[in-house]
């Protein structure tokens, strides 16, 4: 029984991991820690889908190495190391330090974050290193820094409980950071009078239990806040005494806020919300003292992002609204270990331990602190900025560390096309296999959650123990030893760690070096937990820090009204409302908002593995208004191509009224590995916040045209599939099973011979047990190959979108032996086996049941009547069956927010 | 003998239903039957207009089967309405400077929707919702729009405002009247409704006289209100109720209520014994019937009367009809009964509100409390088919009447005894079929819902009587089975 962190999300629950015994040495059992500060013994779905995820199917056992023309070949460590160490002296003595840089992760642990910092920063002396953290919360690691002079998070979940209004900006809380969203709604059933209030262009399911949504424009943000600024003073709902004393710049910030804000009408019509509902918010906000203001991605992801964080806390600096229970703004992250990123300042704008680079008196004290022959002075390229040298040849060598910028990067495609021209692209990972390191030279066999040692920092500054409780599989290793053996190749000194508590040791000393008023006053101090040895180490519990001494920890920030800028103040910052940097226009008329869904992780490359995760929306999609669907003239359920002026996609189109107009939506999971041409990240525009260089994820403008295609297919197989060429379907999306997967396929143009194609492309020339179908009328081809009563794969064409029942073909794949019924069903492409229980017939005409529709409704995410239609005919003949369809889309669309 | 003329004025709803009904008893072979139908488009429903803006065409929308005039020989005339009527001559002229003769006539030509006489009500983007066109328009002029606005919180100001909110506006809807759908509900089912739509994202202004509106200064209009209040918007839709769509009748010179209205007698003839007048443009026992159903008996009722021309003790005559509806307005389950407001003398209530799963329902009894008079359904409607078949059959009450909208204990609900119900009553209102029919279809051996419904169109209209029509099956199969059983 092993206590260690979830690897998902930023809210950072204990868990823990109960490997199996003799008799089942592969059931991990995963509970959740009730003794964590964070979740109290809850999961949520994908923490406790975890031991789905650990197999070591598809993964790197040993490093490779690819040559000129793309040869892979397997090598010992030794030589992908020298390689590595000789390829960067070599670059850095013809083209100096800046040609290098490296890229990582809030995946990365504390301790691996800080030996690849420490290694950049003093001894190759650049600051080329950024992180996929800055695609997530570089605004508010600025914001912070501007209002509190440190990147500090005050509060803590607990906060959220106790506050009596809950505003969630830019948060779909409920999927994105469900065990907080859990504690959030426990708390407002035990006291029913508090109140909740979410901030968002699109209903999500978070609005679902809100007492008020208020659906404002993308982008508009900061005219919300400076009107709420400019209500508050107007009300006299104003902490004077705490605005005089503990802060500075109030004055100006007003001045800019009455300057857009000062009419109600005004900012309700930038907003795009009605006057009274926003005078009913601002009241509200002003006569509740307790209030928290969460925000994450959508407030992050913008070109005005910063300032949208400090228009947010700037209302909590004017009423001191900030340090108490229960009240203050709160920034939550995405990633598990984004917090411990920004605590060793792995990023390209920050030095050490919330230390920073343009401070000589920092610079001094860090160098001091590691001995090093260098330190980095200037700040160096954020994350896009960083792929554009690369592509322009700036930058010659880049190191990879647990990311995927091909999929999660704006305009994507330019940045696969820079990884092309890199002379050394090392990339380390726990597969070979992703869009990233299908292009490197060096790829590195990293340790995936439950073999790598170290601790994470979750949202609420809770630093907790992730731990190892699985071998190491095959040659993989910890990232920070990788990096250390290559620094010593290098002949640099401080690098001989042999184990993580002796990093995070380290890392704890700089942490409280000269953290005092004659030095440098530093929030971040960990100089409690330093000089823990490896035991102790390991029976680290969670602790909020600051932990200046052993068993001090700090649940919460600010109580003393001291903030980390030079006079001890906090800053109000004048923020002027700004609009994206790209507009829409005639050609590109609406305006795409990337995100995440409930089931999914990031690229997917962990997540997409687990059946239990993938059966909840599988396919890639496209969320749009129907009646813009209407005016741009593409159907629900039907295959769209989403373009900008950067790149395309092609994905299913989700029609509901839950988006608002003029709008699309993507998730942002979907890689080239799971799908033909779904990288959202391709189109997205290289836009970015002037201060934190995050990127506008959350407005490019795009088209939306039809993806016409002939024929429709859906293959269930026991092994991947490869396409070559031309035999490619023009769309195809691969969907983990249960030891299975399928693909649903599209295609252009007839089909010549099926028989002949879906047998090459299963590999089965020679089955034992091939049952085919073959052309039935209308150009529907149906085969599926047994062997000793299993089903090893399927094949259904058609050229209509009429495809058997996803949830049935599960079933029948998840046999050991399929029945008779079984194999009529599988010619027919429908159950006939009367323990398939269809359900009630909800359509006459064509007799389709209940069960069938719901199905369908969950295979394809449909969310209108015509897309139900289209996939089983109900409701297509005298459509009186119609509203309990729309009761079965309704149901469906409620079990899937629960 | 020269075939007599029969002209039909309007093809909406109702004047379609008359032609199914004339064809349905052969007449059609008997006159020449000439349609004059001002909208360019024959008859299309009207009930699920605002389908139009959830993807649905208006092919799909039609009533008419394809080809129908052509295989009845019924000349149908589009896009060119009625100009005047002669009844001296019995001559009509339409639109278009044709003169067309008739030996009877049949004026359905609906209604027309109230525009109050508002200053700046003409402005551009000011719009009605009644016509297919009318959705085109407002399409049209919401696809640059952010903000709509609908006067009138009936029930059709609130098909309009989900039809707003489809396209997705910033809805509001302005009511004059302190509730919403102040004619079918009372104060707390409005409150429950007004509650249940605010959360859906539509904002309600109720008690708001609406002025004058004029340019606006964030956009397109704004609205004055009485009490010195505002509201700015760039699209208007007016539903401020209906006007029989009567000029033609009165102008012709045949009796038109005070308040409008084609006065018909109990076999919808008007003044005139040749001029017949059904649906929303007659006035029957001095009222207008704004909905459906009653225009589809009056429309069997005046075919009836057609055929039996000569021995008008056989016409089934129109005899008034309940207004009682069920629907689903923005997924909101609201219905309405009877005396909804418990108007009658001596009349009791019972009341039922859950606050948590927002349910409101309320029972108007007699005085003697035996007789069923009305009630108010919102938020879940699932006994409306059973209130609805104790209030019509006048079936007597159970000792505790309020059982009947309190939730069951445990179990489920208390439901009707179908077997109770006598064999005239009638179970499918929107398509007039009685339990003696059903009772008939499925002695003939149509015993599943599919063929129930292909045989006797129970059921395919607005689909609230399926579950009483499967339970009549449900009950009646047991009965056969049970014969089965013993051999026989
Ligand atoms: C949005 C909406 C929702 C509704 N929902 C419901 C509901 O849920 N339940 C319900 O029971 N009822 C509902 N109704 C009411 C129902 O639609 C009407 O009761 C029904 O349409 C009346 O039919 P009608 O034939 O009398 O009139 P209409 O359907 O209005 O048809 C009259 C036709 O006559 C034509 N006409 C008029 N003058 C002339 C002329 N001089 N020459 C030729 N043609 C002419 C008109 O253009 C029109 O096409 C709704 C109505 C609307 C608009
Ligand atoms: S809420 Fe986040 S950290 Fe917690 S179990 Fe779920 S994914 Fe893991
Ligand atoms: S609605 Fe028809 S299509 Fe469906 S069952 Fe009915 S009846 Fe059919």
């Amino acid at each position: 029984m092993t206590c260690t962190t979830c690897p998902y999300c930023g809210v950072g629950c204990g868990v823990i991991a109960t490997p199996g015994d003799e008799s089942a040495p592969n059931r991990l059992r995963i509970e959740g820690d009730p003794d964590h500060p964070a979740n109290q013994g809850r999961l949520c779905v994908k923490g406790a889908a975890l031991a789905e995820t650990v197999g070591l199917e598809g993964r790197l056992l040993q490093p490779l190495m690819r040559d000129d023309d793309g040869r892979e070949q397997a090598v010992s460590w030794d030589r992908a190391l020298d390689r590595v160490a000789t390829d960067l002296r070599r670059i850095i003595d013809q083209h100096g330090p800046e040609a290098v840089a490296f890229y990582v992760s809030g995946q990365l642990l504390t301790e691996d974050y800080y030996v690849v910092n420490k290694l950049v920063k003093g001894w190759l002396g650049t600051a080329n290193i950024d992180t996929n953290s800055r695609l997530c919360m570089s605004s508010a690691v600025a914001g912070h820094k501007r209002a509190f002079g440190e990147d500090l998070v005050g509060g803590n979940y607990q906060d959220l409980e106790e506050a009596d209004l809950v505003v969630l900006v830019g948060s779909n809380t409920a999927w994105c950071h469900p065990i907080v969203y859990q504690r959030l709604m426990q708390s407002r059933r035990e006291r029913p009078e508090k109140r909740i209030v979410v901030v968002d262009p699109r209903r999500t399911a978070t609005c679902e239990q809100a007492d008020m949504h208020l659906p404002v424009k993308a982008g508009s943000d900061v005219w919300l806040f400076n009107g709420l600024l400019t209500y508050l003073e107007e009300h006299g709902v104003v902490d004077t005494g705490f605005v005089a004393n503990h802060t500075g710049g109030a004055a100006e910030a007003l001045a800019v806020a009455r300057a857009d804000g000062g009419r109600l009408e005004a900012v309700a019509k930038a907003c795009g919300v009605p006057v009274a509902q926003l005078q009913a918010f601002y009241a509200l906000f002003a006569r509740t003292r307790k209030v928290v203001t969460v925000f994450s991605q959508g407030v992050n992801q913008s070109s005005s992002g910063t300032d949208k964080v400090n228009s947010i806390i700037n209302c909590h600096l004017f009423t001191g609204r900030l340090g108490e229970p229960g009240m203050g703004p709160f920034s939550i992250t995405g990633q598990p270990n984004a917090m411990g990123g920004r605590e060793v300042g792995g990023l390209a704008n920050t030095l050490a331990a919330h230390l920073e680079l343009d401070e000589p008196v920092h610079r001094q004290l860090v160098q001091e602190f590691w001995g090093s022959p260098s330190i980095a002075r200037e700040p160096g390229l954020k994350a896009v900025d960083l792929f554009d040298a690369v592509h322009d040849g700036r930058i010659k060598a880049l190191w990879v560390m647990a990311t995927n910028p091909v999929v999660s990067l704006p305009d994507a495609d330019r940045v696969r096309d820079a990884l092309r021209r890199c002379e050394l692209l090392v990339v380390s990972d726990l597969f070979a296999d992703t869009d990233t390191a299908a292009e490197a030279r060096v790829v590195l066999p990293a340790l995936g959650w439950g073999e790598k040692d170290g601790t994470v920092t979750n949202s609420e500054r809770c630093l907790s123990r992730q731990k190892a409780f699985l071998p190491s599989p095959g040659e993989a290793k910890p990232d920070w030893w990788a990096v250390s053996e290559v620094a010593r190749r290098l002949g640099f000194e401080g690098f001989g760690f042999e184990q993580p508590h002796q990093i995070f040791d380290e890392h704890a000393r700089l942490s409280a070096w000269r953290n005092d008023d004659d030095g440098v006053r530093r929030a971040f101090h960990i100089g409690g937990l330093a000089g823990l040895d490896a035991e102790g180490y390991d029976r680290l519990r969670p602790c909020q820090w600051p932990v200046p001494q052993a068993g001090e920890h700090t649940p919460r920030l600010f109580q003393d009204r001291r903030f980390f800028h030079g006079d001890g103040k906090a800053r109000l910052v004048p923020t002027a409302p700004r609009a994206p940097i790209n507009a829409v226009d005639d050609e590109f008329p609406l305006v795409l908002n990337t995100g995440r869904i409930r089931d999914q992780w990031h690229t997917m490359t962990r997540t997409g593995r687990a059946p239990r995760l993938a059966s909840h929306l599988p396919e890639p999609f496209v969320e749009m208004h129907p009646y813009e669907a209407m005016l741009c003239g593409v159907q629900d359920g039907a295959l769209v191509r989403v373009a900008s002026r950067w790149g395309a996609m092609v994905a299913r189109l989700r029609c509901t009224a839950d988006q608002p107009r003029r709008t699309v939506f993507v998730p942002i999971h979907w890689n080239d590995q799971r799908a033909s041409d779904a990288r959202v990240g391709a189109l997205v525009n290289p836009v970015v916040d002037p201060l934190s260089g995050e990127p506008e994820f959350k407005h490019t403008p795009v088209m939306v045209s039809p993806f016409p295609v002939d024929w429709h297919g859906v293959v269930y197989s026991r092994s991947p599939l490869q396409f070559e060429g031309s035999e490619a379907p023009a769309y195809w999306v691969c969907i983990q099973g249960d030891g299975f997967l399928r693909y649903e396929l599209a295609g252009r143009g007839r089909l010549e011979e099926p028989h002949h194609w879906s047998r090459s492309l299963l590999g089965f020339e020679q089955q034992p047990q091939w049952l085919e179908v073959g052309e039935v009328s209308a150009g529907d081809y149906r085969a599926a190959a047994l062997a000793e009563g299993r089903l090893l794969a399927c094949a259904y064409l058609s050229p209509r979108a009429e495809l058997p029942s996803r949830s049935w073909l599960n079933r029948v794949f998840g046999k050991e032996r399929v029945s008779e019924a079984d194999i009529v069903g599988l010619k027919l492409g429908r159950s006939v086996d009367p323990a398939d229980d269809v359900g009630a017939t909800v359509c006459s005409c064509f007799s389709v049941g209940r069960n069938t529709i719901l199905d369908a409704i969950r295979d394809n995410g449909l969310t209108s009547v015509e897309g139900v239609g289209r996939c089983v005919r109900a409701g297509t003949n005298c459509g009186s069956c119609q509203p309990e369809i729309r009761a079965l889309i309704e149901e469906a669309r409620l079990a899937e927010g629960a | 003998m020269k075939q007599e003329r029969l002209v039909v004025i309007g093809n909406g709803m109702v004047g379609q239903k008359y032609l199914d009904h004339l064809v349905a008893d052969g007449l059609h072979q008997r006159y020449q039957v000439t349609v004059l139908c001002a909208e360019s488009r024959p008859a299309y429903d009207r009930v699920h207009l605002s389908d139009f803006f959830t993807g649905r065409s208006s092919e799909d929308l039609s009533l008419v089967p394809a080809l129908f005039f052509e295989r009845h020989g019924i000349e149908l005339r589009l896009s060119e309405g009625a100009a005047s009527i002669d009844l001296q001559n019995k001559t009509i002229r339409t639109a278009k400077g044709a003169t067309l003769d008739y030996d009877k006539l049949v004026l359905a030509t609906g209604s027309y929707p109230f525009v109050p006489p508002v200053p700046g009500r003409g402005r551009p983007s000011c719009l009605v919702y009644r016509t297919i066109e009318d959705l085109e328009a407002i399409m049209a002029s919401g696809r640059d729009a952010e903000v709509g606005v609908v006067i009138g919180g009936g029930l059709l100001g609130l098909e309009a405002a989900k039809a707003l909110r489809d396209i997705g506006l910033q809805t509001h809807v302005v009511e004059f009247a302190p509730r919403l759908m102040a004619v079918q509900v009372d104060d707390g089912g409005g409150a429950l409704l007004r509650r249940k739509i605010e959360q859906l994202g539509v904002f309600v202004h109720t008690g708001m006289n609406t002025t004058e509106i004029i340019d606006g200064e964030f956009y397109r209009h704004r609205l004055n209100f009485a009490d010195g209040e505002h509201l700015e918007a760039d699209l208007v839709v007016f539903s401020a109720g209906i006007r029989p769509q009567d000029t033609l009748a009165r102008d012709a010179g045949l009796a038109v209520g005070e308040r409008g209205g084609i006065v018909i007698d109990n076999h919808c003839r008007t003044s005139d014994p040749d001029v017949y007048a059904i649906g929303e443009c007659a006035l029957w026992g001095g009222r207008i019937y704004g909905l459906v159903a009653p225009g589809y008996q009056m429309a069997s009722a005046a075919v009836s009367h057609l055929r039996h021309r000569r021995d008008e003790a056989l016409a089934v005559p129109f005899t008034g009809a309940d207004m009682s509806t069920k629907l689903k307005l923005m997924g909101v389950d609201v219905a309405s009964l009877g005396d909804a407001h418990a108007s009658t003398p001596g009349a009791c209530c019972y009341r039922y509100e859950d606050e948590r799963k927002q349910i409101y329902k309320k029972l108007v009894v007699s005085e003697d409390g035996r007789r069923l008079l009305g009630g108010v359904l919102v938020g879940d409607a699932r006994e409306y088919n059973t209130l609805l078949q104790l209030m019509l059959n006048d079936m007597a009450l159970p000792e505790t009447p309020e059982q009947l909208i309190l939730p069951a204990a445990r179990g489920a609900a208390p439901t009707l005894d179908v077997t109770r119900l006598p064999d005239s009553a009638t179970l499918c209102q929107c398509q007039n079929v009685t339990k003696g029919t059903l009772c008939r279809a499925i002695a003939e051996g149509h015993c599943d819902l599919a063929a129930i419904k292909q045989c006797t169109g129970a059921a395919t209209g607005c689909g609230s009587c399926e579950p009483l029509v499967q339970t009549l099956l449900d009950t009646s199969g047991v009965a056969a089975d049970a014969l089965t059983e013993v051999g026989i």
